[in-house]
């Protein structure tokens, strides 16, 4: 059932997005000085690692030195402003998750929107609901009733407001009924580690950030938040949501590196080409992914901009109606999710 | 550990130092400083209407510093006031000039120069002014001022000193490190 | 136990390839320059290391890296000792007593003291990573929001209470300073910009390098550049090799600074800064001559270094057994592995024991570089003292500017860097010291937010904050700590102890 609400999605947000990538036969770009990547979150992070990872493949394609800078401060938005302002030749870029770039605005922080990006994307990441080992809870139904039962005993870790963790958990919420107590942390990381000492009762925290602990047996996997099972090398399958609870929004956090739009032609141009031979070939990104619980996603383009629609949706409206919205979603071209 | 630390302070002698004017005014300062932050705070949004618990607002914590810092100026103050009618002790032997002219071309190479020069080019002229004007001064004042030659060898070495750096510096943090300078 | 077959193995084969040990010896002596200038950071080290090593084979890079780390935090040690300035936030307390040790002509032994001091510490720690890794991870586990908001608060009210010769006052209030520095920006649990009035700039908070090297760095500069006449000062040191005698007499500093230093580092969010600090701390109450201490104590010196060294292997710990890194450096360093498709965890003991005591070579391996290059770059660095303030200065000046845009390429943090040396220098004027502000800039944030998150967990009960065992300490010691600074208090357990002076002291926990 997922599946038809992204592809009914698809239709209705099926909009020219994507700024003109224009593939106009321009003569291959060949950087003549070091491209910037400009990640809005601190270094070691999973915005950081995946970026090093596809910037050693870039280098490789484009024959370039790819350098990545943490400029971390206020949910990314700083480093993102850079790379807005930068000069428009085409040298600076930055990296994240989507559904933080296209919600930026929203919040007020930025004045800016997907569309201003050529977006390539790298992989995306699914939340999983893990609980404590200890935890009475067995199975998803468990949890489901003990959130309607005693909301109060309910905490979940997540790596702050706007993360992927607390939007999957508010997506059950909508869904399942019932409550829970939230729980921010710094990081999914640190959200993953409160929920295996016991601080908290469960994390929504993405599968990668706790792929080793669920392979350790630390935390239970109750679901995962895709309209499919997810299968963890050392694990085995985690059942999906939509096994459980029906209309549960369904949108993968994407992430990628983000071109400002102003970029000249020929490096549009250049990229693509780059993301449909190398990326999408690339053993390497295929490894990293694998073994991190994360899905492979060498998207570009047109079809990119359409992927991450969901997920910024599903975060601007969950900003909207916790009063965190400075500008109404609906007013930028952002349409509830339905 | 530490745990009885308390008793560890006690059997050294409290030599603070000797209270002065400055220190009641900055008691002063602190005073209302902390309570700037305090109500700061206080005007900050609760929270509570999106059913967050009320101590996870924002202003919690920068309340609770804000009030400690008021609280220990208020100490400050007590503790300073007899120093109030006397006039700070002379520091170590110091000039105010001296710090000035350090900050104004600290000040106009940081603040002004970068981003509005190349930064080699800044980091040049920087070099060389300040190398020349405290240079010759700490000889003047050491009684080894230069005249003719020796002076001319003197500014020689420092354009080159400034200008070896300058590029050395530049050099090192955009190829090696990767900055991109202003 | 097979750990010794694995650690000797993975030992024999980095020995035996010269491409290994040439890597060990550049990484390390990058590091030690990277440490020792100021602005550039360990963190900032390992990250651009990182991409640069990104094609070499996986054990190759994370050596390099680990090297890399060991190099940068030592080499902070040289900037606090020759020039009050320390590389890195971690040597701060270094400069307390590393400093005067120079200005009396002594900077050759106060480098070598610190450089035996590290590689002690770094023994220690790497010997808790080889031996008790896994229990150590598992342990950093009972530290929770309610433990990690006292441990902030004691961090501050130590550091002000060392740094300031009797009375805690101004060292307080320099770190409340500090911390309420830390409050400016985006929060982390609503998102809210807290004291930033609209400005982007300031949304993103106030970076710590910037604010270190500013209020070390160029207040440093001000002060020297304020005196008319100036003594330069020469080094006497008759040698710079540190005799064993000298290291043998700290013997229990060691000891006590190097496991104090590993738990430090274990703890996820309080890093090698707190390692330095609480050793240091130790070490001053477990002194006879207390007040040497921030006057050129070559036992302070020791603590202090030792402590932050520690903290390094100590650091590597929980990423290897948990995937949490135990501090900034040490997160880049587990992002590294993870890009090289090493998978950390609870699991690494039984899927790949031999990856852990490699490591365990790997520390081995940097530790041994960081003390022959260390001794090597100590006579060149003796230079330094000899070079004029004018010229000097200005070059430290030029270095503090490009160091503080280089963190993030903004040009903002030069504009901090300037604010935070204009007020340390005024602080300074008026005897506040500066190290526990930078403390505070370093644990507001965690202070904050386990303050607000261990509040919702209970409820809005500060009883639970007073009810676990860890935190009930902590407690005690930061309250105890405040009742001391109370004159009539002090002089009542004073003169209480010294009624009982025959009967052992009171019992401590």
């Amino acid at each position: 059932m997922s599946i038809k609400t992204i592809s009914g999605l698809f239709l209705g947000a099926g909009l020219a997005l994507g700024a003109a990538a224009g593939s106009a036969a321009a003569a291959d770009w060949k950087p003549e000085k070091p491209i910037n990547i400009i990640v809005p979150w601190s270094a070691g992070g999973s915005t950081d690692q995946v970026t090093r990872v596809v910037a050693a493949e870039l280098e490789k394609a484009l024959g370039a030195t790819v350098v990545v800078q943490n400029q971390p401060g206020a949910s990314g938005s700083i480093g993102s402003k850079s790379a807005l302002e930068s000069e428009p030749d085409g040298y600076t870029w930055t990296a994240g998750a989507a559904q933080d770039l296209g919600t930026y605005k929203v919040l007020g922080m930025l004045d800016t929107t997907i569309g201003d990006w050529n977006v390539y994307l790298d992989v995306a990441n699914v939340a999983v609901i893990g609980v404590n080992a200890d935890s009475p809870y067995q199975t998803m139904d468990d949890f489901l009733q003990a959130m309607k039962d005693d909301p109060n005993a309910i905490s979940v870790a997540t790596a702050g407001l706007n993360s992927g963790g607390h939007n999957a958990m508010e997506a059950v919420k909508s869904a399942a009924g019932g409550g829970y107590k939230h729980v921010t942390y710094d990081g999914g990381n640190p959200a993953v580690i409160a929920t295996v000492s016991g601080e908290t009762v469960a994390t929504t925290q993405l599968a990668v950030e706790q792929a080793e602990m669920i392979r350790a047996k630390r935390i239970r996997p109750l679901a995962v938040l895709n309209g499919e099972p997810l299968v963890l090398e050392g694990y085995g399958e985690i059942p999906p949501i939509t096994d459980f609870v029906d209309g549960v929004p369904i949108a993968p956090n994407y992430f990628g590196i983000f071109v400002p739009g102003t970029a000249p032609a020929e490096v549009v141009a250049a990229l693509d080409k780059v993301w449909a031979e190398s990326i999408a070939n690339s053993q390497t990104l295929k490894d990293y992914a694998a073994g991190r619980g994360a899905v492979f996603a060498p998207f570009y383009g047109e079809d990119a901009q359409k992927r991450v629609l969901p997920a910024i949706q599903n975060n601007a409206y969950l900003l909207f109606d916790a009063g965190k919205a400075k500008v109404d979603p609906a007013t930028i071209g952002i349409e509830r999710m339905k | 550990m530490v745990d009885d630390n308390g008793v560890t302070v006690s059997e050294v002698p409290p030599t603070s130092d000797q209270p002065t004017r400055a220190d009641a005014l900055m008691g002063l300062v602190f005073v209302f400083f902390g309570l700037v932050i305090a109500f700061e705070s206080w005007r900050m949004p609760r929270m509570e209407e999106f059913g967050s618990n009320i101590w996870s607002a924002p202003g919690v914590v920068p309340g609770m510093i804000g009030l400690c810092l008021a609280v220990m100026g208020f100490l400050l103050f007590v503790r300073s006031r007899p120093g109030l009618g006397i006039t700070p002790p002379k520091g170590e032997a110091g000039s105010k000039t001296r710090v000035l002219i350090t900050l104004a071309l600290c000040f106009g190479f940081a603040f002004v120069a970068v981003g509005l020069i190349p930064f080699v080019l800044a980091a040049f002229l920087f070099l060389f002014s300040f190398i020349m004007i405290f240079d010759l001064q700490d000889r003047r004042v050491e009684g080894r001022a230069l005249v003719g030659k020796a002076l001319l060898k003197r500014i020689a070495l420092a354009l080159v000193v400034a200008g070896v750096a300058a590029w050395v510096i530049t050099t090192v943090f955009e190829d090696i490190f990767y900055v991109r300078l202003p | 136990m097979s750990g010794l077959g694995f650690f000797l193995d993975a030992l024999g084969a980095f020995l035996t390839s010269p491409m290994t040990l040439f890597n060990v010896a550049w990484a390390t002596f990058l590091g030690i320059i990277v440490g020792s200038l100021p602005g550039l950071t360990a963190t900032l080290g390992i990250a651009l290391l990182t991409t640069l090593t990104f094609r070499m084979d996986g054990t190759q890079a994370i050596l390099i890296l680990i090297c890399m780390y060991v190099g940068a935090i030592y080499g902070g040690s040289r900037s606090a000792i020759l020039l009050n300035i320390p590389g890195t936030p971690a040597n701060a307390a270094t400069a307390l007593d590393g400093f005067p040790l120079a200005r009396s002509g002594q900077a050759g032994r106060a480098m070598g003291i610190a450089t035996a001091g590290s590689f002690a510490g770094g023994m220690i720690g790497m010997l808790a990573l080889a031996l008790v890794a896994p229990v150590l991870g598992d342990f950093a586990l009972s530290f929770g929001s309610f433990e990690f908001f006292w441990l902030a608060l004691f961090g501050v009210l130590i550091s002000g209470q060392i740094t300031t010769t009797g009375d805690s006052l101004k060292g307080w209030i320099a770190g409340f300073i500090g911390l309420f520095v830390a409050m400016i920006g985006q929060e982390g649990i609503h998102s809210y910009q807290r004291f930033s009035y609209g400005s982007s700039d300031l949304a993103g908070g106030i970076g710590l390098l910037p604010a270190l090297v500013g209020a070390f760095g160029f207040a440093e500069i001000l002060t020297v550049m304020k005196a008319r006449g100036f003594q330069s000062v020469r080094d006497a040191s008759d040698r710079i090799l540190p005799r064993f005698a000298d290291v043998w007499r700290h013997k229990r500093t060691i000891v006590r600074s190097g496991l104090i230093g590993t738990f430090m580092g274990l703890l996820p969010g309080v890093g090698e800064d707190m390692g330095a600090w609480m050793s240091y701390a130790a070490a001053k109450r477990a002194s006879k001559v207390k007040e040497t201490f921030g006057k050129g104590s070559l036992d302070g010196l020791m603590a202090a270094e030792t402590g932050n060294n520690a903290a390094v292997p100590g650091a590597i710990i929980p990423v290897l057994t948990l995937a949490v890194p135990g501090s900034a450096p040490a997160a880049v360093l587990l992002a590294a592995m993870f890009i090289h498709g090493i998978r950390p965890g609870p699991m690494i003991m039984i899927e790949y024991p031999a990856f852990v005591f490699e490591v365990v070579a790997m520390v081995a391996m940097a530790m041994v570089a960081m003390l022959i290059i260390g001794l090597l770059l100590t006579r060149p660095l003796l230079l330094v003292l000899a070079v004029p303030r004018a010229f000097l200065m200005p070059l430290i000046f030029t270095l503090c500017t490009i160091g503080s845009f280089a963190i993030a390429g903004r040009v903002f943090d030069i504009q901090v860097m300037l604010a935070f040396g204009l007020i340390g220098f005024v602080l300074r004027e008026m005897n506040y010291p500066m190290a526990p502000l930078v403390l505070g800039i370093v644990l507001g944030d965690l202070l904050d937010k386990s303050f607000r998150r261990g509040m919702t967990l209970s409820d809005g009960d500060f009883v639970a904050f007073l009810t676990r065992p860890i935190s009930a300490f902590l407690a005690i010691a930061c309250v105890l700590m405040l009742l001391g600074a109370i004159p009539p208090v002090r002089r009542r357990v004073s003169s209480l102890l010294a009624s009982l002076r025959k009967k052992p002291s009171e019992p401590s926990t």
